[in-house]
């Protein structure tokens, strides 16, 4: 069984402005030690997702469908029971970890109050414990800098404190929302170094969420590529990278830039992201497709398996050998 | 310290066509785009400096013979903040923040340079002082011969005229309460107030057009746009007093994969059509590759390395510049595989205390105990290739990244 199971998750916010269907009908799972890239412009729900999964939705957030964790659906589950699991099954980090640390607390009292609460440890072993994971994510001098602020780190140190904060209580499942996006590239490469080296030690399931391709590539097993609050498509990183057979995933990433070549002009994918409050009824890409054809404006295509690729799945009406 | 002249890395008659200062034909499209007459880039014996600078100013000739002198010229440029310590007494004395410490580079005109470093480096600073917007400390910014210290108030209105900024985040650069129209008619209505409406109009409509945007959004207000669109919009309003620099600050940072390809291309193309000389300043070495024909690495305010684009990418000297590369990650598993990416320890040192002598020394893998003594030379590979470390040619673990780009 796999750890986590998401089933036809959709998510819609209630605004001033009407309906913001964030998510609509995502299906994926994660096994045990696996780690899943969720790639996707702003706006594609990769987040809300993630959110939805963790019950952190904001007030005028809905998630209906299934969020299985363990054979049990998250979404069902009271807020103690959810606390349980949030605490010591998922740990979650997130794109800025100065707005998630508590400015006002030293790191010693914010990582220990984990173990404490969820623990019953005594204050004095979780600090203890504490120290020993700033070790394991390389801060240097941590017994020391363990009873300093956060804003006395960089941003750098500060995710890695997040990082170990987040695995305390070892979870078996760690959510990864842009956790490099605000860190320089040098810091990033370090960032993710030891996340690689987590998912060794501790056998860690990583859900990576993230814009940058290049990431991805380096460091999960499988990604998915959500546009529009769905999933366009979905497979082992390396095939997925070496034929992608979705208009969307294609474009995307021929209009990285690359450092290794030189293109003259970026190839760019036409067009806005679309506006999630009015959304077209079939595919969400049909305004920016160069392979747009009868169907799409008015028929929501099914996610698939790509014909010839057995290990891709895409929901796209257009024949994969045309796309390319 | 080597003598601020030898730190300079002109190489105005090294260009190639992109960089010609001759205007480029417009753009070959059949698209019926009013291409705005070209800014003067053909004059780059511009009116005001006298004749006899000019000639003196190391202009070579170009190809074409005539004298191609660098529409900008930073000579050993200091910027430096007054720091207050933390808890310090009203009337303890602050302390100095090198932001820029110490640089020089020529730009030609029609030239893009890019400037790439991590936060901190520097870069946005070196780009408020080449604007104006902060005074610096030390050295000189020549503007077309000027120098922008000594300048009177009315030359300075003209220079604004003449070099605009692109921000970062394109919709806290706009004013929420304004029209599109407005605010791209604003340079021009401040700077030439003469000009009729009806010419005023005409122009911010043929800009829209050009930097792609639907000229009849003209009454709309930027909340109404993507963040790709507003970043259109703040290009136009930094082109409609037809600048010779364009300074962009971190231009496609906040975009996404698929706008930030349409904004690079777009001001890559503007940049072309109108002859603008351009700074491009951003974290992402692969942005800047694709866009600029030479390219400065700094760290900590100082220089590391310059090079031609090519050559900085495919050949990196400095350990720096090596490390930042294999950072970069690439978008193909295969390859990212086979690479060996060894990572950079440690992080920026903080810019009030800096590193004596080689400021990258505490995270170089190469440093040497003479690198706390002194600066290092500036030395000159040729081809305008420069680079600040004397044990650029020793071996080191950041070598594969030489090997990497191809």
């Amino acid at each position: 069984m796999a750890l986590l199971d998401i089933e036809d998750l959709r998510v819609t916010f209630t605004t001033g402005d009407g309906e913001v269907n964030a998510v609509n009908g995502v299906s994926f799972s994660v096994e045990e030690g696996e780690t899943l890239a969720i790639v996707g412009e702003s706006g594609s729900g990769k987040s809300q997702t993630a959110f939805a999964a963790m019950g952190l939705l904001a007030r005028n957030g809905r998630a209906t469908g299934q969020i299985r964790y363990d054979g049990r659906n998250l979404l069902e589950l009271k807020q103690k029971e959810l606390n349980r699991v949030r605490s010591e099954e998922i740990g979650m980090i997130f794109q800025d970890p100065m707005t998630s640390l508590n400015p006002y607390m030293r790191i010693s009292e914010q990582m220990a109050e984990v173990l404490t609460l969820h623990k019953g440890m005594t204050k004095r072993d979780a600090i203890a414990e504490a120290t020993k994971m700033l070790d394991a994510v390389k801060i240097p001098d941590a017994k020391n800098r363990i009873t300093m602020f956060p804003h006395e780190f960089s941003g750098g140190m500060r995710q890695r404190i997040m990082i170990a904060m987040a695995l305390l209580c070892q979870p078996r499942l760690l959510i990864a929302d842009e956790p490099t996006t605000a860190l320089d590239v040098t810091v990033q490469a370090q960032i993710m170094e030891l996340m690689a080296e987590i998912r060794q030690e501790f056998g860690t399931a990583i859900i990576l969420i993230t814009h940058d391709l290049g990431i991805v590539a380096d460091t999960c097993e499988r990604t998915l590529v959500m546009y529009g609050g769905q999933i366009m498509e979905t497979g082992p990183t390396d095939t997925l990278f070496e034929r992608p057979t979705h208009p969307y995933t294609l474009g995307l990433l021929r209009a990285v830039p690359r450092i290794d070549r030189d293109d003259e002009t970026l190839s760019t994918i036409a067009g806005e992201p679309p506006d999630m409050s009015r959304l077209p009824k079939g595919c969400p890409f049909t305004p920016r497709c160069a392979w747009a054809h009868g169907p799409c404006p008015t028929v929501r295509p099914e996610l698939l398996p790509a014909e010839g690729y057995p290990m891709l799945r895409r929901a796209c009406h257009a024949p994969v050998e045309e796309v390319k | 310290m080597t003598d601020p002249k030898d730190d300079k890395f002109t190489e105005a008659e090294g260009r190639d066509a992109a960089g010609d200062p001759i205007p480029a034909a417009p753009p070959a499209s059949g698209t019926p785009v009013a291409t705005p007459p070209s800014p003067a880039p053909a004059e780059v014996a511009h009116k005001d400096a006298p004749v006899a600078e000019r000639a003196g100013n190391g202009g070579r000739p170009d190809r074409t013979g005539r004298l191609a002198a660098p529409i900008l010229r930073v000579e050993d440029l200091r910027v430096a903040f007054d720091i207050r310590p933390r808890g310090a007494w009203p009337w303890t004395p602050s302390k100095k923040l090198h932001a820029v410490g110490g640089i020089s580079f020529d730009l030609a005109p029609g030239e893009s340079l890019g400037v790439v470093g991590e936060s901190g480096s520097g870069k946005s600073t070196l780009a408020r002082a080449i604007v104006g917007t902060i005074a610096s400390t030390g050295g000189r910014i020549e503007f077309e011969g000027q120098d922008l210290a000594s300048m009177t108030e009315r030359q300075r209105r003209v220079h604004r005229k003449d070099v605009q900024m692109v921000f970062q985040d394109p919709l806290a650069a706009l004013n929420p309460r304004m029209t599109v129209g407005d605010i791209i008619a604003e340079p021009l209505v401040t700077h030439e107030p003469k000009t009729p409406r009806k010419e005023v109009r005409r122009r911010v409509a043929e800009l829209m057009e050009r930097v792609g945007l639907l000229p009849n959004l003209v009454n709309r207000y930027p909340h109404e746009f993507s963040g790709g669109q507003c970043q259109r919009i703040g290009i136009a309003r930094a082109l409609i007093l037809k600048p010779k620099l364009l300074i962009c600050d971190e231009p496609v940072s906040a975009l996404d994969v698929s706008v930030q390809a349409q904004v690079v291309n777009l001001l890559k193309e503007l940049q072309r059509d109108m002859g603008l000389a351009m700074i491009f300043i951003a974290h992402d070495l692969s942005v800047v590759k694709h866009i600029s024909d030479r390219i400065v690495v700094m760290y900590l305010g100082r220089v590391m390395e310059v090079a031609k684009s090519k050559a900085l990418t495919t050949s990196p000297e400095h350990p720096y510049t090596q490390a930042l590369i294999a950072s970069v990650p690439i978008p193909d598993p295969v390859l990212e595989r086979k690479r060996q990416r060894p990572v950079l320890g440690g992080e920026l040192p903080s810019p009030m205390n800096p590193p004596s002598g080689c400021v990258f020394r505490t995270r170089c893998p190469k440093a040497h105990p003479d690198c706390a003594e002194g600066l290092p030379p500036m030395l000159d590979l040729g081809d305008g290739h420069r680079v600040a470390c004397p044990y650029h040619e020793e071996p080191s673990v950041l070598d594969s990244a030489r090997q990497m780009a191809g």
